[in-house]
């Protein structure tokens, strides 16, 4: 019974002083990366708005949606969709006109494969769904994008859920102008 | 201590000869960058978790030898990653998952298994030492194989340090950026890291 609890003592001990060294640490960089988390939103809030002025954040608008800012009251709408993609929940950044289409889109926060789904994380790669969702609708399969279905290759399962996530973008956006 | 300090290179590279932390050598080696930032992680991890296993040696019974590496090891990672996310955005962003998997890197429980139990401190350091160059040697050339044939750059910083080759950047084999090419280098720098084992060795 004793040598059970001096084990038990040991580990307890190891797993307390591991405990209290991570939370000291965790104490300086969780707001570090807080900031840095905001800023990454802002720059691409300032890039997806082009050149107009997103208004205040409104939280949760809708399912699937976190927060929605309008362009300049009138102009369109920067969504912040949730999406689902190969390593878990990924979230990404749209900005659409008034008729449902996407003027420009980010992906930021994701856990997709470094080398393939990661990929998306680049700007040109939005480029495929850029100017979709209204007349032309979001391309929702590979068969849908031509040429260009290189960009996606050997990262399906991140296309299929960036392109699950601004189609219902676009639909929302659609209702919410009454279209 | 120099034999000891290069063993990691050639006669016990983690990677060709030991066959450890296959995994993320196969996941993270698409680019020299990501290679480079991940050897540094895992080498940071490897040094603090064989010194702590080592100072604890006499501290921690056998029966609950396992469950205590872990928690160390887990600590260092968390440390990293944290960190890195705070201080290394870009870094972190481009190695994702692959950093808190480092948990699980045969090489880091296998080194405390092996070595930092039995040995001490300073043998501990030099032998985590040893293992990480072998490592950062292995991935890199790893890295280093698949990006130029795969993609024809060479990416050392991702924000204006890309070498282009001309020739392979337009055309490159695809293959390699696959884990299927992944297997294939590794097998081929596996035969050639043991030849050149041998080599030296006679």
């Amino acid at each position: 019974m004793n040598e059970i609890a001096n084990k038990a003592l040991r580990l307890g001990i190891i797993g307390a002083a591991a405990a209290l060294l991570l939370s000291v640490v965790n104490n300086f960089t969780e707001p570090v990366i807080a900031r840095r988390n905001a800023d990454d939103l802002n720059k691409a809030l300032i890039v997806l708005s082009t050149g107009s002025n997103p208004g205040e954040a409104e939280s949760h608008p809708a399912d699937g949606v976190n927060q929605r800012w309008s362009i300049d009251g009138d102009k369109g709408w920067i969504l912040e969709l949730e999406g689902s993609g190969y390593g878990g929940p990924l979230t990404v950044v749209a900005s659409y006109n008034t008729d449902g289409s996407i003027i420009l889109a980010r992906l930021m926060d994701n856990n997709e494969t470094v080398g393939f789904g990661k990929n998306a994380e680049n700007p040109d790669y939005m480029k495929i769904f850029i100017g979709t969702g209204g007349e032309k609708p979001v391309p929702r399969n590979k068969s849908d994008l031509g040429s260009d279905v290189d960009t996606v290759s050997g990262a399906t399962i991140t296309f299929a859920g960036i392109t699950e996530a601004l189609s219902e973008g676009s639909n929302l956006v659609k209702e919410w102008e009454g279209r | 201590m120099m034999k000891d300090l290069f063993k990691g290179i050639l006669r016990e590279n983690p990677i060709f000869v030991l066959a450890l932390g296959l995994c993320p050598s196969l996941a993270v080696s698409t680019t020299v960058n990501n290679a480079l930032g991940m050897s540094a992680a895992t080498f940071i991890v490897l040094l603090g978790s064989n010194v702590v296993i080592s100072l604890l040696r006499k501290q921690i019974p056998d029966d609950i030898h396992i469950p205590a590496y872990i928690v160390i090891i887990a600590s260092f990672v968390t440390l990293v990653d944290i960190v890195m996310q705070a201080y290394f955005p870009a870094l972190s962003k481009s190695l994702g998952i692959f950093i808190p998997l480092i948990v699980v890197n045969c090489i880091i429980l296998g080194r405390a298994e092996a070595f930092a139990s039995k040995n001490t401190v300073g043998a501990s350091a030099v032998d985590a030492i040893a293992m990480g160059i072998g490592f950062t040697v292995g991935l890199v050339a790893i890295a280093l194989v698949r990006e130029i044939l795969g993609a024809g750059t060479i990416t050392i910083f991702p924000d204006g340090g890309v070498i282009r080759i001309p020739g392979l950047a337009e055309k490159p084999a695809l293959v390699f950026a696959f884990p299927a090419g992944a297997l294939i280098v590794v097998g081929f720098l596996q035969a050639f890291f043991r030849w050149m084992g041998e080599v030296t060795n006679k």
